[in-house]
């Protein structure tokens, strides 16, 4: 079954030789930066464009790093979505074990495979394919690609019939040219003979490998990824190439009909308008996150939003479209994207409200105001950072920054106002339970002017907490990423609780979703103890 | 017969491919493929019947015995692979929010919370997809640790000559020099070579405990004390955690940095060579390089922490979550089996393995440590055997498939000549290891009644020994047609 599956992925990668697997598509681009490097016998520098996926750079780059092995980016034609060859140019210096082409890119667009490894073979770079396996049906194989081929390919195999699950169990190709084969890592399966002249099948060239040559062996790795390959070799067996083909085409024009959909709304874009595969990437005018998170309360799980990887995309969306998805379903996302976007929406309430992490990276979090969504910008502080600093106005009109209450833990107890039923309830629970509490002080901010804020401690009664506005220092709002800049409490803090340690690091945290809600009062005190 | 040889052209699977038919393309002719990939036109019926023949030509745990010494092949509960196959599990999108996958996340945390506790490590990575992923993880934290203090002349990692060849291995993958400590005629590292290996120039030691002989490192403490003295830190290749399970931690032997093998040690399919899983553990001080993500619980939500949470972790090895199906079989198997189970599992996996070996060295055979007594795995060695016969190790391992069983490891640890690993595991019956003992008796016997009946084995398997020296000098690893 695997000499089987060696013999399928060479010919769909068009290359002489592949392994019986490796973990994953990420790991297996490590291990052919680490195999380039071994038969350049040089360079200890690879090129890896930006349009290759930010995670397995980053991947390669943690299992390369402490053998002294640099990556380094290449820049992407903007327009054109692809790698630029401008931007190679600046490379012609050299020094380079190998340059690594993705097909398709991160973004979905067809890379210009015969000039990047006619550039690289040219001044003695080996070039390492990163590619689909499903697109390779229809698509030029990287061993057949110009300027002699690819010289290693890898990918990820999970599209050959592996379930999502989460994340894995997935599994990494690669293959290669016969004479690169002694430095190929993973296992490999060899045909042979027994003693009266049957065929079989045995594990060969092992002293590539660690259980022989230790020290000395191309790669630690010892199990692959056993079952997985055996489901992709069935998969393939029971498409064919036919069927696989089919698999590959439906996926194309799947992303064509989900494309011209999506470009229809007013205030979506086609990011690039160069071919691609089944991935492809729209700006919009408005934020991705709440998009998202609106599409998310519709069940639909609307694509990768870029902002993180490729700020200078703007606002941008990595969509795709597979073969798994009908007409209806495109109709269905596209209609609600147009809703959505259109301001024709009213959000359903979500049992879990936690803000993903990926949503409080961008700086802009989800936030309901009686179940309408409100704009709150600026950096939430994370756990276990270091909390910006700050100038507050306390209710002596004096400014007051974390330097005052050195050595403490803070509770930072952010509301929009002092004078609704909510803050005051908030504020007293707090100091009820904060006052229990060593070596703890309760921060209340607002905008609320010092004098409201007086007044209120006096008529509740309240001692023991610290009152600070941002009345002279409105920028406090965007620092902590409580700055609500739509809807009625526009220019008011958003609620939320911030729980400092006595060097200011961060012990909880939590913007709550709905403002109209209390905090997670048990949570912040936990922190504490 | 290969699934090609069986392929007709034109014969397809109409009810396998996507029905879409007014299929639309955008592709330029220059990107497009010119000739078809050699993949195979078979029928489903066809790749039914072909495929399932091939696996019933395979040794495996639900059909054989498989005393495969270091892997621990013990018995993978049904439970676990339909717990991790429910429909939401599966289908689930790696990129999906944290706020979809609470239900996900929450078996996650609490393994890592469970593999805390078993191990007495301060905090947990799920990431590494394999015990030698995790053997990198831990020792690239280890090398972080050091070079945050700015300790970078440590330079060398040191590991016995016994151990697995992933650790050297992994060491150079690290960036280290390796340096090999002596094992004593007991089994134990040498302390003496120990103590004049380390020095400024020590990043730390990789072991195993119970070592890869079988044995338990009675020295540890002192081991601990004597590379911790000189600067390094203490690496634990979890490889032999089944001894211990539940009843000793690598934490108080001084560990610093482990790998766990959820493949062995927690029961997930060993696949014909994986998917495996290596989570890492770690004492507090270098929680903070844990490679990423980490699972984690605030208040009642759950979710992946990433590099703005943790910056000085040693980043990730995988471009999702990991194993994510592995992680979730070993999560049910831990919570099948409890505290109470756990050690349970230590207890019966070293009876069993003491009756083996008593039982085989009554029957004749000689125990490679024979003052010692068994871990988990046991090591029997055939160099008298092949003085006097001429019959090796190999040989008998070819033989006991003749009899029904999947062979122990063999030539594996190098350090002894000829010799069988042998780790029956918890889950086997007394009858089994009788008749195990029994088949061995018997080929002990053919060894000095008809040696060349056992030099010839196997006999009753698809095929017999192979030719290894060809398979290498006349390299075919990809089928073409005649």
């Amino acid at each position: 079954m695997l000499y089987e599956y060696q013999t399928m992925m060479a010919s769909l990668l068009a290359l002489d030789v592949a392994n019986a697997s490796l973990y994953d598509g990420a790991s297996a681009l490590a291990e052919a930066v680490l195999m380039a490097v071994r038969a350049h016998k040089g360079a200890r520098r690879v090129l890896a464009p930006r349009t290759l996926n930010p995670v397995w750079r980053k991947v390669a780059r943690t299992i390369t790093r402490n053998q002294g092995i640099e990556l380094v980016e290449v820049d992407y034609d903007m327009a054109a979505g692809h790698t630029s060859l401008a931007a190679l140019e600046r490379f012609d210096g050299g020094g380079f074990a190998a340059l690594v082409v993705p097909q398709p890119n991160y973004f979905g667009v067809l890379e210009p495979v015969d000039e990047l490894i006619e550039w690289a073979h040219a001044r003695g770079i080996m070039a390492i394919a990163a590619v689909n396996p499903v697109a390779l049906a229809v698509l030029r194989p990287p061993g057949e690609w110009g300027g002699g081929g690819a010289d290693i390919a890898v990918g990820e195999g999970q599209p050959l019939g592996v379930p999502l699950a989460s994340g894995g169990p997935y599994f990494g190709f690669m293959a290669c040219r016969k004479a690169l084969v002694r430095q190929m890592p993973g296992r490999l399966v060899g045909a042979t003979v027994d003693g009266q002249g049957r065929r079989g099948y045995t594990l060969t060239l092992q002293a590539r490998e660690q259980h022989i040559r230790r020290s000395k062996a191309t790669s630690n790795i010892c199990t692959n990824q056993g079952l997985m390959v055996t489901a992709a070799t069935i998969y393939m067996a029971l498409l064919g190439p036919a069927g696989l083909a089919r698999v590959a085409r439906t996926c194309h024009s799947n992303a064509l009909d989900l494309r011209d959909l999506l470009t229809a709304i007013d205030g979506v874009e086609g990011a690039f308008d160069t071919p691609y595969f089944h991935e492809f990437v729209v700006r919009l005018k408005t934020p991705v996150g709440p998009l998202l998170r609106a599409l998310k309360a519709e069940s639909i799980l609307g694509g990768l939003d870029l902002a993180q990887d490729y700020p200078e995309l703007g606002a941008s969306l990595l969509v795709c479209a597979t073969e798994t998805k009908t007409a209806q379903d495109l109709k269905r996302y596209s209609d609600a994207m147009a809703r959505v976007i259109g301001g024709n929406y009213r959000p359903a309430p979500c049992a879990i409200n936690t803000p993903s992490t990926m949503e409080v990276h961008n700086g802009m979090a989800n936030v309901t105001l009686g179940g309408n969504p409100v704009t709150v910008a600026g950096k939430f502080p994370a756990k276990g950072e270091v909390a910006p600093d700050f100038s507050l106005t306390s209710k002596d009109l004096k400014d007051v920054g974390l330097k005052d209450f050195a050595g403490k833990r803070k509770v930072l107890n952010i509301v929009p106002s002092l004078d609704t039923p909510v803050c005051a309830k908030s504020t007293r629970i707090f100091n009820e339970r904060a006052s229990a509490l060593s070596n703890t002080v309760v921060l209340v901010i607002s905008a609320d002017l010092p004098f409201a804020m007086n007044r209120f401690c006096g008529a509740e009664g309240i001692s023991n907490v610290v009152t600070l506005s941002t009345v002279r220092s409105r920028d406090f709002h965007a620092r902590y990423g409580v700055d609500i800049t739509d809807g009625p409490l526009k220019g008011l803090t958003a609620r939320a609780v911030v729980v400092l340690d006595e060097g200011n690091r961060v012990l909880h945290c939590e913007l709550v979703p709905e403002i109209k809600n209390e905090p997670d009062y048990d949570a912040a005190l936990a922190a504490l103890k | 017969m290969l699934i090609f040889e069986r392929s007709r052209p034109g014969r397809r699977n109409a009810g396998q491919a996507p029905q879409r038919t007014d299929l639309r393309s955008a592709i330029p002719e220059r990107f497009l493929r010119r000739d078809r990939p050699r993949l195979p036109e078979v029928s489903e019926l066809d790749a039914v019947r072909h495929y399932t023949t091939l696996s019933q030509k395979n040794y495996a745990i639900d059909t054989h015995f498989y005393p495969l010494g270091s892997c621990t092949m013990k018995y993978n509960p049904r439970a676990c692979n339909a717990a991790a196959m429910l429909p939401q599990f599966l289908a689930r999108h790696p990129a999906a929010p944290d706020d979809t996958g609470q239900g996900f996340l929450a078996c996650l945390y609490e393994l890592q919370e469970m593999l805390k506790e078993v191990t007495g490590m301060a905090a947990v990575s799920l990431a590494p997809m394999a015990g030698a992923q995790g053997e990198f993880a831990g020792v690239a934290m280890i090398r972080a640790w050091h070079e945050t203090r700015g300790d970078a002349a440590r330079r060398e990692i040191l590991v016995p000559d016994a151990a697995h060849g992933t650790n050297p291995a992994t060491a150079v993958m690290c960036g280290y020099a390796v340096r090999e400590i002596p094992t004593d005629a007991e089994g134990n590292v040498d302390l003496a070579a120990l103590e004049a290996a380390v020095g400024p120039h020590t990043a730390g030691l990789m072991l195993t405990n119970p070592s890869t002989l079988g044995v338990f490192e009675r020295s540890i403490l002192e081991i601990s004390r004597i590379v911790h003295g000189a600067g390094g830190l203490l690496y634990y290749d979890g490889a032999n955690l089944n001894a211990i399970l539940g009843r000793a931690q690598p934490a108080d032997m001084g560990f610093d940095a482990i790998h766990i093998n959820l493949h062995k040690t927690f029961s997930t399919p060993h696949g014909g060579g994986g998917p495996g899983a290596g989570p890492v553990g770690v004492t507090a001080r270098l929680a903070p390089f844990l490679p990423l993500p980490v699972v984690d619980r605030e208040g009642a939500a759950y979710r992946l922490l990433g590099e703005r949470e943790r910056p000085l972790s040693i980043g990730r090895l995988a471009a999702q979550l990991g194993n994510a199906g592995v992680l979730l079989r070993a999560y049910v198997y831990a919570r099948l089996l409890g505290a109470e189970g756990m050690r349970r599992v230590a207890d019966f996996a070293t009876l069993n393995a003491n009756y083996l070996m008593v039982e085989l060295k009554r029957a004749g055979f000689e125990v490679a440590y024979p003052t010692r007594r068994a871990s988990h795995e046991f090591i029997i060695t055939l160099k008298r055997l092949k003085e006097q016969t001429g019959v090796s190790a190999m040989d008998v391992a070819k033989r006991l498939l003749d009899k029904g069983f999947h062979a122990p490891t063999s030539y594996f640890p190098l350090l002894v000549p000829e010799c069988l690993l042998i780790e029956p595991t918890e889950t086997e019956s007394k009858e089994t290891l009788d008749a195990f003992v029994a088949a061995m008796k018997e080929i002990l016997a053919e060894a000095h009644d008809d040696p060349q009946l056992v030099k010839a084995a196997p006999h009753t398997t698809p095929v017999r020994r192979l030719d290894e020296v060809k398979a290498a000098r006349d390299l075919d690893l990809a089928w073409r047609p005649a």
